[in-house]
C-alpha cells in the first residue's frame, strides 16, 4: 500500500539537487509548509549550500526511517538512533556544525538544532580553561589584562 | 567579537542561538566562559540569561535533592546534589557542590529555606551551586524573629522578610530585604493585619504562606512578594489550632500539596503519626490524610511528589546529626523506605543535615 511514495526535489543554493520522499521533507516545519502551500515538483532553498543540505537530508532520512519502523520496539531503535547521531556529529568539524545550526534553524528542524547546539556545548565543556575556549572558537578577548585578572580571581572556584 | 565562531564564515549563527548553546553548558563552564570576553560576560550576567539558565528540555527533569551538612563547631556548611530517586535502590549518590563559612548558633534551630536555586540558612543567603554567599545585614537587637524567604517570578527577585517581636505591640511592623539590592539594609513595612507568625513559610508562585496569630484568631497569612502586601488566605480550624498550640512539643511543616498549601502536623514527638491538613482560599482547612506507624521519631513531612502512579511522600528527621537520611513513603505500597545519602567520608562530620527537594543549578549571585 506504500508503493506510491511521493517524491520531492530540493535544490540547494549552489544548484545541487536531492530527490527525497515527502516524509523526509516533513521533518522540517519550514519545508512541510512550503510543500503544502506550493505543490511544485522542485523547491529551491537559497539559504543552504549543497554540502550542508546533503547532511540535512542524510539526518532527516535516517530519522524518518527509524520513527516509522520503531513503532513497537522503540527503545532499541532509539538507542540505535542515538548511536547514529553520535557518529554523525563526531565526523563533523565545528564550521560544518555552525552551518548546520543555521540551516536547522532556517528549515525549522528542532531535533537537528538541539543535536548541533549540544555538540558545540560539549566541545566548549571539554576545554580546560578560558584560553582553550578562545582558541577553539576563535574568540578575541576584549578584556584589558587588569579586567581579566579581576574576573578570573572572582571566579577562581570554577577553575580547579 | 560576539561570535562563538570565526568571523570569516558566511553563515552566521544568530545571537539567540549562540546564547542557547551557552544555556546548555554546565554551570562551571558558563562561569569560565565569562572570562573569555567582556561581551560574553555582559550577556551571561544579564538578568535574562540568569533567569533562563539552565536549559530545560521539554521533558520533566528527574527530581534531585539538595543536601546541606552543617557543622556548628567549624561554622561551615557543605552542599551536595543527589542522584534522582529510584525505587530499586536504598541510597542516593551525591556530588559535592560547595562549602561555605557562615555564622551558626549552637543548639538553636535556625530557619532554612531553599527557593528557586538559592538557600537561606540562618542569616546567610547562598547559592549552593557556586558557593557565593550574601550575609543578611545584622539587626542590632538579637531576636527570635521569624524569617521568611521567597522568590518573585514577576520581577525575578528574592526577598527575605521578618517580624519584629522585640518591639512590644508591634505586630504590624515587618522588615523586608531584596536580595542583591544595592542598598543593603532592611526596609520597614506596615501590615494592615497585625499578626505574629506561628510556623515556617512556604513560597509558591510569588507568595509566601505561613500560619499566624491575629487579634481575632489563627489564620493562614499570605504575603505577596511583588506588592509586599499581606492578606488572610484561609482560616485555621479549631481542631488544627488545638494541635498547633498544644504544649506537647509536636512539630509542623508547611508543604506544597499539588499546588495547594498544606500543613503536616505531628502532635507530639512520641506519637508515631502525622496528619496532613489542606488549605483553600477563604475556607477552613480540612484533613486530607493521615500517616500512622512512622518508622522513626520525630519526623517532618518534607514534600509530596506527584507521580502518574500516585503520590510519593518524603519524610525527614527533625534533627539529624549522625546520618543523612530520609524516608520515602510510597502511598500505593504503603511502606516507609529508609534512604541514605552517600557522602564522601571526608565530609562525614556534621552536626545537622538538612535536605531540600527539587535541586536545580542556578547562576544567581555570580
Amino acid at each position: 500500500m506504500e508503493n506510491e511514495k511521493k517524491m520531492i526535489t530540493l535544490k540547494s543554493s549552489d544548484d545541487v539537487t536531492f530527490e527525497v520522499e515527502e516524509a523526509v521533507v516533513l521533518e522540517s516545519q519550514f519545508l512541510s509548509h512550503l510543500v503544502q502551500d506550493c505543490p511544485a515538483p522542485e523547491h529551491k532553498i537559497k539559504e543552504v549550500t549543497g554540502k550542508i543540505l546533503s547532511k540535512v537530508v542524510e539526518y532527516c532520512e535516517k530519522h524518518v526511517v527509524v520513527v516509522v519502523d520503531g513503532g513497537d520496539s522503540s527503545s532499541s531503535s532509539g538507542d540505535d538512533l542515538k548511536k547514529w547521531d553520535d557518529k554523525f556529529i563526531k565526523e563533523m568539524d565545528l564550521s560544518t556544525v555552525y552551518d548546520l545550526i543555521a540551516a536547522a534553524n532556517y528549515l525549522n528542524i528542532q531535533a537537528l538544532l538541539d543535536l548541533m547546539c549540544q555538540r558545540v556545548a560539549d566541545v566548549i565543556t571539554a576545554c580546560k580553561d578560558h584560553k582553550e575556549i578562545r582558541e577553539t572558537l576563535g574568540i578575541v578577548s576584549d578584556y584589558t589584562a587588569e579586567e581579566e585578572a579581576e574576573v578570573l580571581k572572582e571566579n577562581e572556584w570554577a577553575f580547579d | 567579537m560576539m561570535n562563538l565562531c570565526n568571523k570569516s564564515r558566511t553563515n552566521d549563527v544568530p545571537l539567540d542561538l549562540q546564547i542557547e548553546i551557552l544555556n546548555r553548558l554546565p554551570l562551571k563552564t558558563v562561569v569560565r566562559f565569562m572570562v573569555v570576553s567582556k561581551s560574553w560576560q555582559q550577556i551571561i550576567r544579564s538578568k535574562s540569561f540568569i533567569t533562563s539558565f539552565p536549559f530545560r528540555p521539554m521533558t520533566q527533569p528527574p527530581l534531585r535533592f539538595l543536601l546541606a551538612l552543617c557543622n556548628t563547631d567549624d561554622q561551615n556548611c557543605s552542599f551536595f546534589s543527589s542522584s534522582s530517586l529510584s525505587s530499586s535502590s536504598i541510597s542516593l549518590s551525591t556530588t559535592f557542590l560547595s562549602k561555605i563559612t557562615l555564622p551558626l548558633r549552637r543548639r538553636v534551630p535556625y530557619p532554612s529555606y531553599y527557593v528557586n536555586g538559592l538557600v537561606m540558612i540562618g542569616d546567610t543567603i547562598c547559592n549552593p551551586s557556586t558557593g557565593k554567599t550574601i550575609p543578611l545585614p545584622s539587626l542590632n537587637i538579637y531576636s527570635y524573629a521569624t524569617c521568611f524567604f521567597g522568590y518573585d517570578p514577576v520581577n525575578n527577585q528574592y526577598k527575605v522578610f521578618r517580624n519584629t517581636p522585640y518591639l512590644a505591640q508591634h505586630w504590624n511592623r515587618f522588615l523586608v530585604l531584596t536580595v542583591g539590592d544595592k542598598k543593603k539594609s532592611w526596609r520597614s513595612i506596615i501590615c494592615d493585619i497585625p499578626h505574629r507568625p506561628w510556623s515556617n513559610g512556604l513560597c509558591i508562585d510569588g507568595f509566601v504562606y505561613y500560619t499566624a496569630i491575629t487579634y481575632t484568631g489563627m489564620c493562614l497569612m499570605r504575603f505577596d512578594l511583588n506588592s509586599e502586601k499581606f492578606d488572610i488566605f484561609a482560616r485555621v480550624s479549631e481542631g488544627t489550632i488545638a494541635l498547633l498550640t498544644s504544649f506537647e512539643n509536636g512539630s509542623n511543616n508547611l508543604i506544597n500539596y499539588h499546588g495547594k498549601v498544606a500543613i503536616a502536623i505531628q502532635p507530639s514527638p512520641s506519637v508515631p503519626s502525622i496528619d496532613l491538613y489542606v488549605f483553600e482560599a477563604g475556607k477552613q482547612d480540612y484533613k486530607e490524610m493521615s500517616f500512622d506507624n512512622l518508622p522513626q521519631l520525630p519526623l517532618l513531612m518534607k514534600d509530596v511528589m506527584n507521580h502518574h502512579t500516585g503520590d510519593d511522600i518524603i519524610f525527614a528527621p527533625r534533627f539529624s546529626s549522625t546520618e543523612a537520611i530520609f524516608f520515602h513513603h510510597d502511598l500505593k505500597g504503603g511502606c516507609f523506605k529508609k534512604m541514605k545519602f552517600e557522602v564522601d567520608a571526608k565530609h562525614n562530620l556534621f552536626s545537622e543535615s538538612i535536605c531540600f527537594m527539587g535541586y536545580v543549578e542556578s547562576l544567581m549571585l555570580i
